[in-house]
């Protein structure tokens, strides 16, 4: 029970402070083809490469905002650890976000053409973000009649989800125009999966301080498409699936849902030394067309007083208890259903920054990253030194401030050994270390085909 | 190029220096006991209540509301009296005695005392049987019954030979009664005398006419529970301030009944405390309207009071069963005769209207209720039981709740007191204006702490809970009320409880 216990706060700890992939690390550490997807006009330092399903890695982010380890698990001076949950709870956010981010690819090639470098891949990306009020973690450890909520309403508004699933095939083009700038651009077809989020969300629960009848009021919009969709659908249809069509049933909701979306990137090169790049990635959308529907429920107020003396007296067989008032609660929330297709832009990423040649392979580095999502703005920024040695391996390490966090030390490398290149990659090599204080987890890992590596190149 | 390498080296020392692992903070066996100590409040149960809940009626006849007023209505079974319980003909003989024909004075055959005053009896059944013994010849007799006429007015006649038996119908024949007996006379073509016994048997009648005296006559002795309440510990007092007992009746017997209630009384079971029904002196009672001279039915009622009787103290405590032998007496017309009929009869009900308006001190109310507390206690570190009443009625009302263990009996602590979960709740009576009606209810939340950890470690083995409710009316009692229809009573309990869940044992 206690390593139980300590491992889920451990790993839910990681998960708190933090915001969605940024790859900033990744963005310095040409060698791998990957950092070309950051900036399309960033060529790789390769004449080809060939990206494998499988051992060509994946990418992992998990963040999230809230309180660590170390809030929640106190080291005193004996030796012996308290827990404080009460203390770390304190320390969150009211909207604390949960993001899980993950990336792979299926295949992916380029290869260099004159003066310019083609490129084709195709890859499938996950994003999940789960919004969780302050107040509902407060409510679960306090309880409705502590004295926070009890005559009051614990509002738990913002309580949500948004997650998406697509597949993106890419081609790829960038060329040197001239001996200072290099532009590139990506086009993107995007096949959706997957789309559920919340959209409105407004749920509270009031416990009256004179008789304790409990209320829950709320109203909730959830747009959902593609398998999330059909998966929606049957749960608050209470449809079920059907199974014996399940297989068809999942093909058509995976597919029909088409979009696009575009790369560009830029570099700047003032002289042999100094240069500045920019990219904005995935400028595009999708359209949610397949088991798209938008379920707005309609504003539901709910009490639950107790059981109904006359019922017991009467002997009723089913009296109400709280699990059955639940039941009818659930039962009674009626749904305005929209089944159209909607348009979903995807996280727009902004990359700019500046590059110092301080030394034939030694970089230095600054950029900001910027993102874009639901009418959220996050920003975030980096300085980065840049080591390459020969054509074999490239290093780099980099100090960034994100999110609630100013202690972020990203690390990565490539080695080679022939066309086989590992890589790895973190934004943050603290939260391996000192996971009781770090605030998001980040990790790139894998292994590339590349060929005619030239680490020299600018 | 040395200098940045060592810069780089340094730098990554530091980082990796400052990122070593302090392995103490992973040492889960370190942890200290922890606990989880959550406040729920929830809420139980619910009640509302109003004046057909709370008195409990089965019978929605027993509550009756005239506008807003609430009265009680108990009502007993429905007794009749019937007419051939009370005439009943006997048969009637005469020895075997000589007697003389062709005499000129009529013999007579008297009739039972009873019949003094009746004029006249038209007979539905019967016989009449002449038994005669010769002394000396058997002559031709003819036996004349002056009183005994049929359908059209002719006397009876009976022809015998003597020494012989003759049996005659009385069916459609009348008797009228001369100065309480038959007469009847014998001819024959010649004087004598001879040995004869006469008998009326099987004697019915359709009607009988006539001033009546039977005496007191009692209907069979019945009785009916009187009761506010469904459960009831017979304690403390209620007081109606204005009660009816009304005696509703359809008589289509031909003479008035005058009623009486010298055997009417209320008992407490518990207290055995007996109260007889006392009528005043000097008050004057109905009598029962007698029916139509041709057996048609008049309906009357009788209604006692306050003042009248003695009737609020008759049913001042409640439960009460009321026991009654009802009696009445004849009441002949004076001016003329009376004429009942065979299948004449007196129906009567009995009912007993309590208006919902008086006092009531200190009047406990018994009820069970069923407990099922399964949950873990020992995960609970406080437990508080919070009421809230919202009174719309007149009474004062303080709640106790005793355990009760599965075969319904009292549970005990080891120092032999009852184990109580809630002691004596406290309900503030809805304020009342000067005509004892409510004009503000009276709202009271209250927390009552479970912090006898005995009580709380038995409350799973608890299945019922005895709830006593003691009620008084406002000003200790002494204030006279009135229930109305729309009165509630709203009652909500719930629980709060503070969790003492072990996150962590060390090991």
């Amino acid at each position: 029970m206690r390593k139980l216990a300590s491992v889920l706060i451990l790993v839910l700890s990681l998960f708190l402070n933090g915001t969605a992939q940024q790859d900033l690390t990744l963005y310095e550490l040409r060698a791998a083809p990957q950092s070309h997807s950051l900036n399309p006009s960033k060529l790789p330092l390769c004449t080809g490469y060939l990206l494998l399903p499988g051992i060509s890695g994946a990418y992992t982010s998990i963040n999230s905002e809230g309180f660590t380890y170390a809030d929640a698990f106190q080291l005193n001076s004996d030796k012996t650890i308290d827990i404080k949950l009460n203390d770390a709870i304190e320390k969150m956010k009211d909207l604390n976000n949960i993001s899980f981010d993950f990336k792979a690819p299926i295949f992916g090639v380029g290869f260099r053409m004159g003066a310019g470098f083609a490129s084709f891949g195709i890859e499938t990306k996950g994003s999940s973000r789960f919004t969780i009020p302050k107040t509902l973690a407060e409510f679960i450890w306090l309880g409705n009649a502590d004295e926070k909520f009890l005559g009051k309403r614990a509002n738990f508004d913002g309580l949500g989800i948004d997650l998406m699933q697509y597949t993106a095939i890419a081609f790829g083009y960038a060329r040197d125009f001239n001996e200072k700038w290099t532009f590139g651009i990506k086009a993107k077809y995007l096949s959706g999966q997957a789309f559920l989020r919340t959209t409105k969300s407004s749920i509270g629960i009031s416990t009256n301080s004179e008789n304790y009848a409990i209320t829950l009021d709320g109203q909730l919009q959830i747009q959902s498409a593609g398998v999330a969709g059909l998966v929606i659908d049957s749960l608050l249809n209470f449809n079920g699936f059907n199974f014996s069509d399940i297989g068809n049933q999942l093909t058509n909701a995976g597919s029909g849902n088409h979009g696009g979306a575009i790369d560009l990137g830029a570099t700047y090169r003032i002289n042999e030394k100094i240069s500045f790049n920019a990219s904005v990635i995935d400028l595009g959308f999708i359209n949610w067309a397949a088991s798209a529907v938008t379920k707005t429920s309609k504003p539901t107020s709910y009490t639950y007083d107790g059981i109904a003396i006359t019922d017991i007296a009467s002997g009723k067989d089913e009296t109400e208890s709280i699990i059955g008032s639940l039941d009818t609660l659930f039962k009674s929330i009626e749904f305005d259903e929209k089944q159209e297709s909607f348009t979903t832009t995807l996280p727009i990423k902004i990359y700019a920054g500046g590059n110092y040649r301080i030394l034939p392979k030694t970089d230095l580095s600054i950029i900001t990253y910027n993102e874009l999502y639901n009418g959220r703005f996050k920003t975030s920024l980096r300085f980065g030194v840049t080591q390459r040695v020969r054509n074999f391996l490239m290093a780099t390490l980099n100090y960034s401030v994100y999110g609630n966090s100013a202690a972020n030390i990203g690390a990565g490398f490539t080695i080679n050994a022939g066309p086989v290149q590992l890589y790895t990659v973190t934004d943050n090599v603290i939260a391996f270390m000192l996971p009781k204080k770090s605030k998001n987890f980040h990790l790139r890992i894998g292994i590339n085909l590349t060929f005619g590596n030239n680490f020299s190149q600018n | 190029m040395k200098t940045l390498k060592s810069t780089l080296t340094l730098t990554l020392l530091i980082v990796l220096t400052n990122a070593c692992i302090n392995k103490d903070h992973f040492d889960f066996k370190n942890i200290n006991d922890t606990s989880w100590n959550p406040k729920f409040a929830i809420p139980l149960l619910k009640a509302n209540v109003g004046v057909y809940n709370l008195f409990g009626a089965t019978d929605s006849n027993a509550v009756s509301f005239n506008g807003k007023d609430v009265s009680l209505i108990y009502q007993s079974k429905a007794v009749s009296l019937q007419m051939d319980d009370i005439i009943n003909l006997q048969d009637i003989s005469t020895p075997d005695v000589q007697v003389g024909y062709s005499t000129p004075n009529p013999i007579r055959i008297p009739l039972d005392s009873s019949l003094n005053k009746i004029e006249s009896i038209h007979l539905s059944t019967g016989k009449m049987t002449i038994n005669t013994r010769i002394q000396g010849t058997a002559d031709q007799l003819t036996f004349t019954f002056l009183d005994i006429k049929d359908d059209n007015n002719r006397e009876l006649e009976i022809q015998i030979t003597e020494g012989q038996s003759e049996t005659a119908s009385l069916l459609n024949h009348s008797i009228i009664p001369d100065n309480g007996s038959v007469r009847f006379s014998i001819t024959s073509l010649s004087a004598g005398t001879c040995n004869a016994q006469i008998s009326m048997t099987g004697l019915d009648f359709k009607s009988v006419t006539g001033d009546f005296n039977f005496g007191e006559i009692r209907l069979p002795k019945d009785s009916f529970e009187l009761y506010l309440f469904q459960n009831i510990a017979a304690k403390g007092n209620i007081s109606i301030n204005n009660p009816i007992l009304s005696i509703k009746a359809k008589n289509s017997i031909g003479i008035a009944l005058e009623p009486l209630f010298d055997r009417v009384e209320s008992r407490n079971p518990a207290s055995d405390d007996v109260t007889p029904l006392i009528i005043k002196a000097s008050s004057t009672i109905n009598d029962i309207k007698a029916g139509t001279q041709t057996g048609n039915i008049v309906e009357s009622e009788i209604r006692l009071d306050n003042s009248n009787s003695n009737l609020r103290d008759f049913v001042s405590l409640s439960p009460k069963f009321l026991t009654y032998e009802l009696g009445f007496n004849i009441k002949n017309n004076s001016s003329k005769p009376s004429t009942i009929f065979k299948n004449s009869s007196c129906e009567l009900e009995m009912d007993i209207e309590l208006p919902l308006e008086g006092r009531v001190s200190a009047f406990e109310v018994l009820d069970t209720i069923d407990m099922q507390v399964t949950s873990d206690l020992t995960l609970i570190k406080e437990f508080l039981i919070k009421t809230y009443t919202n009174n719309g009625f007149p009474l004062d009302t303080k709640i106790t709740i005793l355990l009760m263990d599965e075969n319904r009996q009292l549970m005990r602590k080891e120092d032999g007191s009852v184990m109580i979960l809630l002691d004596k709740v406290f309900t503030a009576a809805a304020q009342v204006d000067g005509d004892g009606i409510v004009i503000q209810s009276t709202i009271v939340s209250s927390d009552n702490p479970l912090l006898d950890e005995e009580i709380l470690a038995s409350l799973p083995l608890a299945k019922y809970g005895q709830m006593r409710a003691s009620m008084t009316t406002t000003n200790d009692g002494n204030d006279v009320v009135k229930i109305q229809s729309d009165y509630n009573l709203e009652v909500r309990v719930g629980v709060k409880v503070t969790g003492n869940i072990n996150l962590t044992e060390k090991e």
